[in-house]
């Protein structure tokens, strides 16, 4: 029986080493709505109402960890998704209806403790979705192992959403700017601005189309973008396989949330590839989807290819009347 | 007729009699036997645990260094609202005696954001993740970019995924140590 249960623990010893790849995290810690399944706010509120929201703050970690706790605004990320200002950003935005100052306690090992934040809706605000966020983060920068002599340091933060809606017409409205393209980093990509002018968040797919100056399509690459918030603007950063040659290029990036009826396209919008953006050719690494790039070996100007064209037949047409002078002498 | 009816009632009464005692004895047992079982959430939590970025050596021209950071990201928060993690830099701050400048933010990287592996809980769905965004995964780190994404219902786990990341050094720049700070997010939308 001894054996057996020997044996029993060596198997389990085992199986738990195995799970090698589960690393230990140095923070754990967490914001959500209190006594409430909900991982985040969800609200409709009228212009002037209050309310009072109460977070939970945990830390699950092993040790007592300095934690510090904020409200901040949301913003679209590049190419949408939900963003969140650091704690040093100013508070410019939906997160000022909130009333919960920046703090930073120590939180003990498995402890959990409340915090209340009281949202106020501006009397003046029009109807619509708003966004704001309420977070929490280790208050000092926590290491990493093997980062040389360019050290980095993380700090680990958890975010939710505050969403609100005030209740009234909804206007969605979705624009987009000039294109442009950037090259850092060896890293090449077409970058349109794009503006949510209305007041209902949106999350439009849609499709990037590159022509190099002569109309021949370069690239095509279907888009999917994340959420894009009421009021806010981000842009669409497209990645490509492969740098540019220098010349000129046509972009268009259509967009359309089908929900909400919204459907944009910016037109072909022109840009230019210097010769110092084209630097180098070298195709970039692999990873997320890159939009594939066909290019001509040599970038040719538009006009050149119709001149020589024209050139060579001139050329032969004089030829041929030259030929037949000669022989009717 | 009547003897028959009076020992048919007597029949009904201990009938009603035994079912009552048996409910009388069976009902606080069942009342004993019953379990609640209440499961609390955890906590959201993504967290670099290593990076390699080798040690370079001074240069008058630009010299790029490349690494690979670990990330973990674990959602044992029990609710299926489904979350993304973002990563943002701020610029490498130089500390030294050698009069040096900070490298800006927009010099350091993604290059690659791999594929998730799955290390407990959920499998990885194709659809639903988690997984790499389609485009934006990659870029300068200046601005917030998401690595990985679950849709509602999924990434209820523990994952990995290997970043590969860039630090374009500028030419000149001076012998010393460069500090950054990246901010890990996990929100749950």
């Amino acid at each position: 029986m001894s054996r057996f249960l020997a044996i029993v623990m060596i198997l389990a010893a085992f199986l738990a080493g195995g799970n090698a790849s589960a690393k230990e995290s140095p923070a754990k810690l967490g914001i959500k709505p209190a006594g409430s399944d909900d991982a985040y706010f969800t609200l409709t509120l009228n212009p002037g109402d209050s309310k009072q929201l109460t977070v939970a703050l945990t830390n699950l970690g092993p040790a007592t960890m300095g934690a510090r706790t904020y409200a901040a605004d949301a913003y679209s990320l590049i190419n949408g998704g939900f963003g969140v200002r650091l704690h040093d950003e100013p508070v410019e935005g939906t997160a000022r209806w909130l009333e919960y100052p920046s703090e930073t306690i120590d939180l003990e090992s498995a402890a959990t403790v409340t915090r209340t934040a009281t949202l106020t809706v501006p009397s003046n605000t029009g109807p619509g979705e708003y966004i704001a966020s309420l977070a929490i983060e280790t208050a000092e920068p926590i290491p990493i192992s093997d980062s040389g002599n360019a050290v980095v340091k993380q700090i680990v933060r958890q975010a939710i959403p505050v969403m609100i809606t005030i209740p009234g017409e909804r206007t969605p409205g979705l624009e987009i700017g000039d294109a442009s393209y950037r090259l850092v980093a060896d890293m090449p990509s077409v970058v349109f601005p794009v503006v949510n002018t209305g007041n209902v968040h949106l999350k439009p797919p849609g499709e990037f189309v590159l022509k190099d100056a002569r109309g021949s399509e370069v690239s095509r690459l279907p888009i999917t973008m994340g959420s894009v918030y009421a009021h806010d603007t981000t842009s669409a950063e497209i990645p490509l396989a492969q740098p540019l040659k220098p010349g000129q290029y046509t972009a268009s990036l259509s967009l359309a949330d089908s929900k909400e009826s919204v459907q944009v396209s910016s037109g072909p919008r022109t840009f230019t590839v210097s010769d110092e953006q084209a630097s180098t050719s070298q195709p970039v690494g692999s990873g997320s989807q890159r939009a594939p790039v066909k290019q001509a070996t040599s970038a040719i100007p538009g006009w050149l290819l119709p001149a020589l064209l024209g050139s060579v037949v001139t050329a032969l047409v004089a030829a041929g009347v030259a030929f037949q002078l000669k022989r009717r002498e | 007729m009547g003897r028959w009816k009076g020992s048919r009632m007597k029949t009904w009464v201990a009938f009603a009699t035994a079912v009552l005692l048996a409910l009388a004895i069976t009902a606080p047992a069942l009342a004993i036997n019953s379990v609640t079982q209440v499961i609390t959430g955890g906590v959201m939590n993504a967290f670099v645990d290593d990076l390699t970025l080798p040690a370079i050596t001074f240069s008058n021209t630009n010299q790029t260094n490349t690494g690979t950071l670990n990330l973990t990201a674990d959602d044992s928060s029990g609710s299926t609202s489904g979350w993304s993690v973002t990563m943002q830099s701020s610029p490498f701050n130089y500390s030294g005696s050698n009069n040096g400048t900070n490298i800006p933010a927009a010099n350091f990287s993604i290059t690659s954001a791999n594929p998730p592996v799955r290390v407990t809980g959920q499998a990885i769905d194709v659809t639903g993740g988690p997984k790499v965004p389609p485009t934006g995964a990659t870029g300068t780190l200046d601005a917030a970019r998401t690595v990985l994404h679950a849709e509602q219902n999924f990434g209820l786990g523990i994952y990995n995924q290997d970043i590969d990341v860039n630090l374009l050094i500028p030419g000149g720049s001076a012998i010393g140590t460069y500090t950054a700070f990246l901010t890990v997010t996990m929100t749950p939308v």
